[in-house]
C-alpha cells in the first residue's frame, strides 16, 4: 500500500476490498465456539447416557456441570480471535445474546428442579430450546444462512421432547419405567450435533476457504 | 459539478486504514499493518496525520508487558469518510 492518490473508481474498489478483507479475516475460526460447546455438550451427554443405561452411580450426574466448566476453559484456551484482532459491533451484540441465553439457564434450572408437584418440564428440552433461540438470533445478526438454518432446525428438533413424552404417556403403565427417559439425553445430543457441530464445521471450512 | 475530495482521505494508505477502522470498534497497529501491507514507519506517519485531523484516536497502552497502539475512528472521521464516499460517487456518475 502506498501514498499515491488513486482514481475515484480505484478508491471505491480499495474501500470495498479493505472492508471485505477485514470481514473475511475476522470471520476466520468464528465457528470455533460452536464446535467447542457442541462437542463438549455431546460428549458429556453421551457419557451420562452410558452411565445411566449401565446403571452407574447416581453421583455421576454431577458430571453435567462439566459442560460449562470445560466449555469455558476450552473457549479461553482456543479463542476464535487472536488478541491483536479487533472486535466488531456484531461481536459485541452476539456476545450479549449468548451471555443472556446462558444466564437464562439459571431460572430454567430452578423452574425444572423446584416447580411442579406432579409434572416437571424437560430440562433437556428447555436448554435445547434456549440454545436454539440464541443460535437463530446469532444467524440473523451475522446474516449467516448456516446458523439461521441450524438454529431453526434446533427449534424444530426440540419438538421431539414433547413428542417423545406424549409417546411415553400413551404406553401402557406397565411398560414405562424411568430408564426410558434416558432417551431424552440422546435427543439432546442429537439437537446439539445438528445445531452446533455441523454448522461450526461448515462455517470454519467456508471462512478458511475465503481467506485462502 | 464535482465535489471536492478530502485530500487527507484521498491517499491509498490512509483510505485503507479508514476502511478497516470503519468495520471495527478499534484496531491495533499490528492488525492495521497486516491488513494494509504497509511498512511500520509509513503506517505510523499516516496514522499521525489522521489523528491530527481528528479522524481517528491513537491510544498507547500495554497488554501485559507488551506495548500496544490502538486506533479508533472518531465521529468526525466517520462524517469525513461518508462525505468522501459521497464525493467519489459524483465522479463515478459523471
Amino acid at each position: 500500500m502506498n501514498n499515491m492518490h488513486p482514481e475515484a473508481a480505484e478508491s471505491l474498489a480499495l474501500i470495498n476490498r479493505m472492508i471485505e478483507n477485514t470481514r473475511n479475516r475476522l470471520s476466520r475460526n468464528s465457528g470455533r465456539p460452536f464446535l467447542i460447546w457442541g462437542y463438549t455438550t455431546v460428549a458429556v451427554s453421551l457419557f451420562n447416557y452410558v452411565v445411566n443405561v449401565t446403571g452407574g452411580p447416581v453421583g455421576w450426574s454431577w458430571s453435567w456441570f462439566l459442560i460449562p466448566v470445560v466449555g469455558f476453559l476450552l473457549t479461553r484456551l482456543f479463542p476464535a480471535k487472536k488478541s491483536t484482532e479487533p472486535r466488531t459491533e456484531i461481536d459485541r451484540i452476539v456476545s450479549a445474546v449468548w451471555a443472556t441465553a446462558s444466564l437464562a439457564l439459571i431460572p430454567v434450572f430452578a423452574f425444572v428442579l423446584f416447580h411442579g408437584l406432579s409434572y416437571r418440564a424437560s430440562l433437556f428440552g428447555l436448554i435445547a430450546l434456549i440454545m436454539a433461540i440464541a443460535t437463530t438470533a446469532t444467524g440473523r445478526i451475522v446474516r449467516s444462512k448456516i446458523y439461521i438454518v441450524s438454529g431453526y432446525s434446533g427449534l424444530i428438533l426440540t419438538l421431539l421432547f414433547p413428542l417423545y413424552d406424549r409417546y411415553l404417556k400413551q404406553l401402557p403403565a406397565g411398560r414405562v419405567d424411568a430408564t426410558m427417559l434416558n432417551f431424552e439425553i440422546l435427543i439432546f445430543a442429537g439437537v446439539f450435533i445438528v445445531m452446533m457441530i455441523v454448522p461450526g464445521h461448515i462455517f470454519n471450512h467456508r471462512s478458511q476457504r475465503h481467506v485462502q | 459539478m464535482f465535489s471536492e475530495l478530502d485530500p487527507l482521505l484521498h491517499s491509498a494508505l490512509r483510505l485503507a486504514v479508514m476502511s478497516v477502522l470503519l468495520g471495527v470498534e478499534s484496531a491495533d497497529f499490528v492488525f492495521l499493518r497486516e491488513q494494509t501491507g504497509a511498512t511500520a514507519g509509513n503506517l505510523s506517519v499516516q496514522l499521525d496525520k489522521l489523528a491530527k485531523a481528528g479522524y481517528i484516536t491513537v491510544e498507547k497502552c500495554f497488554r501485559g508487558k507488551m506495548p500496544r497502539t490502538v486506533c479508533r475512528m472518531t465521529a468526525t472521521g466517520r462524517d469525513a469518510f461518508a462525505a468522501y464516499v459521497a464525493a467519489l460517487e459524483t465522479y463515478i456518475r459523471k
